[in-house]
């Protein structure tokens, strides 16, 4: 089977760029070349991040899965947060997970640290707040060097590496 | 019963497909304005129908036709029905209208526009605010005449409205490529002549005396001397966060307690515009004056420092030639704009108003993007989700500025 998907989408984006595009002429729509001009960004942005994908999925769950375990650590324990980051580490341990795994639990553990620190008060809810400031920096900009292919960076020089 | 502010956990499936049971929660615990609350409920019962389905010019220039004749009651004619591009949420057709005009006095010729939402949108909105804040602005600010609105779609596939052509440029003739005017560089010529007409405006938009204004009946009326307005702003964008997001995102959360517990009070209630920025005003490049200003239907009565920090977010700036000052919607740095404005409006620019909202436009921003754009392409809900999509990469980059500016602001 060598019907990879890279090349899949190579040849759909030849088809884009050096066919269709040239055909729509001076006199085409103007909503419709930009369609077109975003169908191919988007096509580009698969077709760069697809093989990586795996690696970045897994950089987010671990990233949630150290926070909630971190805000379970300041507020005492939480059951169904527990539940979360013991499905993430399976899943991270788990050869055979895949993609739809891994952003399934990142989902419920996202959910579930949100939920925990409106659930709590006073300081241990500042403690949370604090601790949500503080560790999503890193993983911002990981967000932002994973939506590079799409050229919406105003220096794009200026971000870390990846991570993932 | 939900409370208001309460936390709860919202599925994909009620996101998807909400029973009444979810929008009735969803409600009671992030109150806003009445009008906000019939357009959100309305789109999430809607999540229960088809997707956008494409329509034709014929069915637009028949819905139209059925509007406006039931509206001056008689017949008139449509030509050259055409459609009309730009902008990321609505649907547009420009066409010439045949009537006797609004008195009847004879018959003429107009070019008109019709503007309609898709089924899902970038901004869930009311055509009757729009429409009612165009009427307000007439002969203050340059803005499309506002002409017939069919807010429920008793004529049309989906709410719209219908105004006069405005003519005028949305990027230079030199500089294209940029989608919906996000960073649009002027150059140091053309900016230089725009930008006194941009401080104008927005001056004379915020002084428009509110209190003598009728027509506003789908406008919430703010008090001076109190936050309860600004908190249902707030919660308005936080409900649509609620409704519309892929994923919950923690720092949102703790942003927008915060910007419930420090919404600052109104000292003066301003007709807001909500989008002033570059990509949103019609402009004659060769006189380099603004023409029109477009898209109100982010229209509020509110603080007028919501404007003014929003013209200058990141996402509608860019740096001028020195590499180094960034430029305000591509007109002037924030300081000079502030500075200009004061002068212009005779009202004061006060810091701390001007710090919540640098906080509130980025919230607001990361809404837009990573919900409601992201769900609106998400459930092939509009005529050009490529484009939505593709807007959601905004959000990321937002984020984090967000992210960034909120530390500063509580450190």
């Amino acid at each position: 089977m060598n019907l990879d998907f890279d090349v899949q989408l190579q040849v759909a984006l030849r088809a884009l760029t050096d066919v269709v595009a040239p055909a729509l002429g001076e006199g085409a729509e103007k909503h419709v070349v930009e369609q077109l001009h975003l169908a191919v960004a988007t096509i580009s942005f698969v077709k760069t991040r697809l093989p990586e994908a795996r690696r970045y999925y897994r950089m987010e769950l671990r990233h949630f899965i150290d926070l909630a375990e971190a805000a379970a650590r300041m507020t005492g324990e939480d059951a169904a947060l527990d539940a979360a980051v013991r499905d993430g580490e399976a899943a991270l341990r788990d050869a055979e997970a895949d993609i739809g795994n891994y952003i399934e639990i990142t989902r419920r553990l996202r959910e579930e640290v949100a939920a925990l620190a409106s659930r709590t008060e006073g300081e241990d809810r500042a403690a949370l707040d604090r601790l949500v400031l503080d560790t999503s920096g890193e993983l911002l900009a990981q967000y932002r060097q994973w939506a590079l292919p799409f050229g919406l960076e105003p220096k794009p020089e200026e971000l870390p590496a990846p991570a993932w | 019963m939900s409370q208001a502010g309460e936390y709860q956990i919202v599925t994909e499936k009620q996101r998807r497909l909400p029973d009444e049971e979810t929008i009735a929660s969803i409600r009671a615990r992030y109150p806003v304005e009445a009008e906000h609350d019939a357009v959100y409920s309305r789109k999430m019962r809607r999540r229960h129908g088809p997707g956008y389905q494409g329509v034709t010019l014929d069915l637009l220039v028949e819905g139209s036709k059925a509007l406006i004749e039931s509206e001056v009651g008689g017949a008139v004619s449509i030509e050259n029905a055409r459609w009309l591009s730009g902008g990321a949420s609505k649907l547009q057709v420009l066409f010439e209208l045949v009537w006797r005009g609004e008195n009847g006095a004879g018959e003429r010729r107009d070019t008109m526009v019709l503007r309609m939402e898709p089924a899902a949108s970038v901004t869930e909105s009311s055509r009757n605010r729009e429409f009612e804040v165009l009427r307000a602005v007439e002969g203050i600010i340059p803005a499309p005449k506002p002409y017939w609105v069919d807010a429920d779609a008793k004529y049309l596939p989906y709410p719209a409205m219908i105004y006069d052509f405005v003519t005028g440029a949305a990027k230079p003739s030199y500089d294209s490529g940029k989608v919906s005017g996000l960073g649009q560089n002027f150059g140091p010529e053309l900016r230089t002549k725009l930008a006194p007409d941009f401080v104008r405006m927005l001056a004379a938009l915020h002084t428009i005396d509110v209190s003598s204004l009728d027509g506003l009946e789908h406008f919430e009326r703010p008090e001076v001397g109190s936050n309860a307005s600004v908190i249902r702003q707030v919660n308005a964008y936080r409900r649509v966060w609620e409704e519309d997001r892929v994923e919950e995102e923690p720092l949102l959360e703790v942003v927008y307690r915060w910007l419930v517990q420090n919404a600052p009070p109104l000292d003066h209630v301003s007709i807001v515009h909500g989008d002033y920025r570059s990509g949103n005003f019609l402009f004659d490049e060769d006189a380099g004056r603004i023409t029109a200003w477009l898209d109100w239907e982010g229209a509020t009565l509110g603080d007028r420092h919501q404007d003014l920090t929003y013209a200058g977010m990141p996402s509608f700036s860019h740096f001028a030639e020195d590499d180094s000052t960034l430029l305000a919607s591509g007109m002037m740095s924030e300081p000079d704009l502030y500075a200009a404005y004061e002068k212009a409006s005779g009202l004061p620019v006060d810091p701390a108003r001007l710090a919540y909202y640098q906080i509130f436009n980025r919230y607001l921003l990361c809404v837009l993007t990573l919900a409601a754009s992201a769900r609106a392409s998400r459930i092939g809900g509009t005529h050009q989700d490529v484009l939505v999509n593709y807007v959601v990469g905004v959000g990321y980059v937002g984020l984090a500025d967000l992210h960034e500016a909120f530390l500063e602001e509580v450190r």
